[in-house]
Order: structure tokens, then sequence, then C-alpha cells
């Protein structure tokens, strides 16, 4: 096998190929001119959760969908318990044993957990589902895979982590030897993250492996006893996770070492003002924001801060109060109003609710903002200018402008609907989750992006669910309790 | 690769071209001046037709009544010449100012009242043209003005006159859809409504809009229809319909929204009107036209299916 420059290998990375469940050897892959996989190859040993790490567009998507038969690779073999699967199409592969698990996992929201679990097999009788029977064989597959829930009540009533859960357990019922979990974690909070994960674990020891891809170095490290690193496309570390330090880890996946961004915390004077502010879902808030001073929002979903950001972005309704800006009642009425207003809100689902997915990355970046000529046509030189300045400013990685915004990393994504917003020159961004799904580099890069739109006297609104993020950003953390502000906290200087 | 991907994008030209060689050698008078004329008028009403419901289908949404629209609006145009003796210039702007109005109607509808499009649309349709048969009784009304069926008749040189708004319609069609800000906002809103909605986009207004320039379109090709008629034919056929729906989708429109280029529009009523003018000079009976034609575009969607899934696949 080819591996990389700046590469750590040590001895334990080739494993005695019996205990072998899936072997990669030299797989290959490219899209047009450009190759995304470059002689990739890793072992996953029997009862293993296998860490698969790398930045946005490193190729770790990419290699799953052709490990799980979504994808065909141009070169290489992929072998599944000793047989060359390479030929074979994602349901084949599924009936020998190997399942992907997305970070949007399938689930049939209006049928029960039951159902969903045992679909399409049901026990039947004469050709008619046999409910008593079913439930009694779903409770005991729950119950004794430690979900104990009842399996007659709606799929769509459980939360995310328990969604995640099923859906897993669906694989390991369907006597899965190899489970692909790609970001199980995604958007769920610190405690059940960590519930999951010991609960992943607890699974192995029936001797079902996992490769397990995510963007937290500490979990890989916590839970997957070996791993593999890919940047660009190429493996550049594997072996065993705790033969790696943290730092390590973020040096073999970025290819540099991380210079951590510090924020300079100063005085801010008060430029806009929540007063008696009433939403759907919270208030009445009163609050203050400083001239370039980031505030964070903390609470519980559903507890009033990301209803806060959404209704003063324009998509909820404010039914009481008034929010001025530099002395300047602002109208926020909807997402148009309030970007009028100098009011900005990040979301935090890119795909659903910011990027139009048939659209190109120019036009995404201009979307709803479109620089005119005569009035009423877009101005394609107004649109390439402000590409070309946003790529150079935010360092946006791509082909080209005419490129469909599907085809870049999540960062980059982020980083063209950011630039969007900052587009609009807002006096207040409202960020939703600014990093969601989002490498390491391009995270420093948005810490930074963010920095400097508050040393040009940009207010900002912030929520996290990484504490770490909160810690490095904010200037102040405003504690949400039931709509409300319970408590005000000042980051130390 | 990128050939394949070439041949994928253009097979409603490539298709034209294979019929019309085809026919041509079954008949050499297909491929003379003066079939290529009767193929462009004949054109003209349903290439109107397409293109409203192609601003519908841009926005995910589906406009069927565009045919009742189409009689409607004639009528009430042919209506205001015959009783109150009104100038055809005026006559035009009151038949697209009906077609306008049912646009509006059904803009409404939809984006404000948030009813579905396909039944809402589906029910005005069959509203306009059950209203149209019984004000008419189901006769035909003869429009004898020389200026109203000026552009229907007359020719420059030995050419029809029609097809010029033919092309003056799709040019402008391109410009609007793929260089205005509204025409943006249009692709942005069926694309991903909600993404369009937080971008600032007004996508109520933009719905609405999509649906009045659907009507605007379909009481033009009222005019346009009856300008070529000298009458108001109350009967349009429903298989009209069909094929201003099914002409979009064959030139690679979307009907999920979003996607689709006016080129494509073009190419998918010229197909469709290849064929039909086609197998009449080959003495096919009437009967098996509508059937082959229902196979043709069930070989062009099959196409178009296929090149879906081989980008999806990135094979192409």
């Amino acid at each position: 096998m080819v591996i990389a420059d700046g590469t750590i290998v040590p001895d334990s990375l080739v494993p005695d190929s019996a205990d072998a469940v899936l072997t990669v050897d030299n797989v290959f892959k490219r899209f047009g001119p450009l190759a995304v996989l470059d002689d990739v190859s890793l072992t996953v040993t029997k009862g293993a959760i296998h860490g698969l790490l790398g930045k946005n567009g490193a190729g770790k998507s990419t290699l799953s969908n052709i490990i799980a038969g979504l994808l065909r690779h141009d070169g290489g073999t992929v072998l599944l318990n000793g047989e060359d699967v390479s030929a074979l199409p994602l349901t084949a592969r599924k009936k020998r044993g190997l399942h992907l698990l997305s970070q949007h996992s399938e689930i049939f929201e209006d049928l029960s957990i039951g159902e969903n679990l045992l679909l399409p097999d049901l026990p039947r009788r004469l050709g008619l589902t046999t409910w008593p029977a079913l439930h009694r064989l779903a409770g005991s597959l729950l119950e004794s895979h430690g979900m104990p829930v009842d399996p007659r009540r709606r799929a769509g009533d459980l939360g995310a982590s328990d969604r995640r859960r099923l859906a897993i357990i669906k694989a390991v019922a369907a006597e899965a030897s190899l489970i692909i979990l790609d970001e199980p974690t995604a958007g769920l909070a610190a405690a059940e993250r960590l519930h999951l994960l010991e609960w992943v674990e607890s699974l192995t020891e029936r001797g079902t492996s996992f490769i397990y891809i995510s963007h937290h170095n500490d979990e890989v490290r916590q839970l997957c006893s070996e791993y593999t690193v890919l940047r660009d496309g190429k493996v550049t570390a594997g072996g065993k996770a705790a033969e790696l330090s943290a730092d390590a880890m973020a040096r073999v996946i970025t290819g540099a070492d991380v210079t951590e961004f510090h924020r300079i915390r100063e005085d801010h004077p008060a430029a806009i003002e929540l007063s008696g502010l009433v939403f759907a879902g919270g208030g009445p808030v009163d609050l203050t924001i400083g001239r370039g001073e980031i505030v964070g929002l903390v609470g519980l979903l559903g507890e009033g801060p990301q209803e806060l950001m959404r209704a003063m972005g324009g998509l909820l309704p404010i039914e009481a109060g008034a929010v001025v800006i530099d002395g300047r009642q602002a109208r926020l009425g909807s997402p148009g109003q309030s970007l009028g207003s100098g009011v900005a809100y990040l979301t935090h689902d890119r795909i659903g609710e910011g990027l139009v997915g048939s659209m190109s990355v120019t036009e995404n970046l201009n979307l709803g903002n479109w620089p005119r000529s005569l009035g009423w046509l877009v101005s394609g030189a107004g649109m390439n200018r402000r590409m070309r300045e946003a790529r150079g400013a935010m360092d946006i990685v791509m082909g080209g402008g005419s490129q469909e915004i599907g085809e870049l990393s999540g960062g980059n994504q982020q980083k063209v609907l950011l630039g969007r917003l900052l587009e609009r020159k807002p006096r207040l961004l409202l960020l939703d989750e600014p990093t969601v799904g989002v490498d390491v580099a391009a995270k420093e890069q948005i810490h930074r992006l963010i920095d400097d739109a508050t040393r040009k006297g940009v207010s900002v609104l912030l929520l996290a669910q990484d504490p770490e993020e909160m810690q490095r950003l904010v200037d102040r953390v405003v504690i949400f309790s039931k709509g409300r502000i319970a408590r005000t906290l000042r980051a130390p200087r | 690769m990128a050939s394949k991907k070439f041949l994928l994008d253009n097979v409603v030209w490539i298709l034209i071209v294979v019929f019309s060689i085809l026919a041509g050698f079954l008949n050499p008078f297909f491929l003379s001046e003066g079939n290529l004329q009767n193929v462009l008028v004949q054109a003209t009403t349903l290439g109107v037709l397409v293109l409203a419901v192609s601003f519908t289908l841009l926005i995910g949404e589906i406009d069927l009544s565009v045919v009742g629209n189409l009689v409607f609006s004639s009528m009430v145009g042919a209506y205001a010449m015959q009783q109150f003796g009104v100038h055809w210039t005026l006559a035009v702007l009151i038949t697209i100012a009906a077609g306008v109005l049912v646009g509006l109607l059904n803009g409404y509808f939809v984006a404000y009242l948030r009813m579905n499009s396909l039944i809402a649309t589906l029910a005005m349709g069959l509203f306009l043209q059950g209203a149209v048969l019984g004000a008419t009784q189901a006769r035909t009304m003869v429009v004898t003005d020389e200026g109203y069926s000026y552009i229907g008749s007359a020719t420059i040189g030995n050419w029809p006159v029609m097809p010029i708004a033919l092309f003056v319609a799709y040019l402008l069609a391109h410009i609007v859809l793929a260089y205005s800000a509204w025409g943006r906002n249009l692709y942005a809103t069926g694309g991903n409504r909600r993404a369009a909605n937080a971008a600032g986009i007004n996508v109520k207004r933009a719905r609405l809009g999509a649906f009045i320039a659907s009507g605007f379109l379909a009481g033009l090709a009222g005019f346009l229809y009856t300008s070529y008629l000298g009458g108001v034919s109350v009967t349009v056929g429903s298989t009209t319909l069909l094929y201003a729906v099914a002409a979009p989708v064959i030139g690679g429109v979307s009907l999920f929204g979003g996607r689709g280029r006016v080129i494509g529009m073009l190419g998918g009523t010229l197909l469709i009107t290849v064929i039909q003018t086609g197998l009449q000079l080959i003495n096919v009976s009437a009967y098996y036209i509508q059937m082959i034609g229902g196979a043709m575009i069930l070989l062009a969607i099959a196409v178009d299916a296929f090149r879906i899934r081989s980008e999806e696949r990135g094979i192409v």
C-alpha cells in the first residue's frame, strides 16, 4: 500500500487477515479529473470500532459509500469477510451483513417503533401481519439491546439519539457483521452523546464491528480501538487509537499544526436593545448587546434561545416588544425585512434552509441579494466579483463559481452561506450552530471570520452545542430557562 | 464522458433530427419549406402554452388550467369585439388581461391559501371550459376583424408571421428566467423554498408571480390561436393540455421545481409538433398518432430518467 508523507504507521497497522471483517485494498476513485481517493487501504478487525477521521472533503463519505456499495470505485478491491464484494450492489452487500447508517437515519415517522425495527419482514399469518407477535418480538429485541421502550409508540416521537439507536438495533438484528456509522452523534448534547457511544461499545461484545466516522477526535480516541485518517483522498495515518495523542491526531488530520485562535476581550459600547420581546416560544426578553460584542445563548432545545434567534431573523412571529439598533427600531416581520434592518440569521440547517442545491456556488452566494443592472436584470459581472472577493477573503476551496453548491465540502458551503450574510453588511449576526458538521480547519477559519466581523462593529448572538466554541468566542453568556433569561455571566478577560 | 453528457442533455434535438429524417424518407414533402412553415405555425400556440406551464413547474407547482384559460380568455376578447365593438388592439389587451386575471386567482389560491396546485388548477380549468361551453352553447365564435387575425394569417414574402410570435415569446422568457432577478428568485424558490425565504426572497410573491405569468401566457396563446383559426374554438382537445405538460418535461424541466432551461422547453414543443405533423403526412390514422405520440413521450422521459440516474451514480 502507498502511504502519504507525514505519516504515522505503527506495526499494529497490519493485523492478522483472519480477524478482518473488512479489507479495503488500494481503492481508487476519481470524479472527472480529480482523484478523490488515491490508493486507500484499511482493515477493520472483527469486533472493533474503527474510527475514520479527516477534514470535510478528505474522502470519508466517498470511501464509506464505496464500502457500502453506493458508489462504484475505479480500482482496487473491497473484501467483506474474505469475499470480494467489489462488484456487488448495496442490497447484496447488505445481505452479507454490511450496513451503512447515514447522518439522516431513515425512519418512518408515522409507523410504530416495532414496525420500523422489523420491516420488511413483519411476522405474518396467512399473509396478514400479526400485531401481537410483532410487538412481542420487537419488544424483546429492544430490551436485549438496552433500549427498553414500548414498540407500539410512534417512531416519530423518539428523540434524536433514540432514533439512531433504533436504526443501529435494526442493523444488528439483521445480523450485521459491519455497521458504518456516519456522524451518529451530530446534533446530540454532550451527555446523550456519551450514552450513545457507551451503548455502541457494548454492542461490539456480540462480535459486531463498526466504522465510526466523526469530526470529534476525542470521541474517536475514547471509543475506537483502531483508526484511519484520510487527508486529500490519501491515508495519512492508521493504527491503534490509544497510541496517538490528541495533538498528533489533529496534526495528521489537518496536515499542519492547528494554531489556536484567541479572542481578545474588551469593552463594548451598547448598540442594540431588545426590550420586552415576546415571540412564539418565549419572552419577554430584555437584553442589551454591545457594538462588536459576542453574546452566547445557552439553554436546552425549546427553552428559548433558538426561538429568539429565529424570531429576530424574521422566521418566527414576534408578538410584542421592540428591537432598537443604533436608536432606530428594527422591522423584523420577515427574513427580507430583518436583513433590510441589518439583522442576519445563519441557519443551523445548512442543506434544508440555507442552500439551494440546484443552483451554483456563485448564485448561492448572491441569493436574494442579486447585484442588479438596469434595475431588474441580475449582473453576472457583479455576482462574479462578489464570488472572487468572498473566495479570497474566506479561503473557499472550490473548482469554480459555476459548480453546483452540493459538490463543495460542508465547511466551504458554510463559508458561502456566511459570505452571503456578510455581504448584506449586517449590524447583528445571529449564528445558530455556525460550525455544525464542519472540520477542524474550517471551524478555525469560521471563528476568525466571526471575530473579524466583530472588529468591524458587528454584534453577534451565538448558539453552539460545542462548549469549547462558546468558551473561545463569547464575551458574555446569557442562560435561558423556560423562554426567559435566567442568568448572565461575563467571560473572564 | 463529456460527449455522453452532451448527448443526454440534448436528446430532444437528436430525436427531432432522427424523426425528421425518418419522416422525410417516408414522405419527402416533410422536409420541404412548406412543411417547415406548417410545423412552426402549429408549434406557436402549443409553444406558448408550454411556456405557461413551465413557469409554474419551475417553482415546483403546476398549472393545468392553461387550456381552459386559453378558451376563456379568447372568448372574452371575441365577445368584447362582437358585443361592444372595441378596437382589435383593445381586444387583444382584454384577452390577455382575462388570462392574467385567471392566473392571479390561481396564484392566490396556491401561494396564499396554500391550496394544492394540481387540484386547484384542474378545477379552475374544468370550471372555465364548462363556463365557455355554456355561454356559447358549444358554437364556434367567428372573429372577422382583420387586425385581430392579422398575426395568425399574414405572410411576409411567402413566410407566415405567426412563428415570429413564438420566437419573441421564447426570447423574452429566456431573458426573464435566466437573467432577471425575479427569474432567479423563481428558480431559487423552486429549488428550495425554505432557503429562498431565509435569504430574504419574498417567496409568496414569487409564487404568485409564476401563476400570473402562466395566466398571461395562456391569454397570449388564446389570442394567437383565435387569430390563427379566425374564431374561438371552444373545444380544444384535452390532449393539448397533456402535450403542454409533457413538452417541458421532455425538454428537461424538473417536475419538482428549480431546474429547466428555456431552450429545452422549445425543444420539447418542437419534438411533439414534428411527431404530430410527420405522422399526419405519412397517413397514419389519428388514433395511432395519439398512440405513437404517447410512446415517444415515454421514450424521451425514460432517457431523461436515465440521465438523472447516471448523474447520481457519478457515471456521466
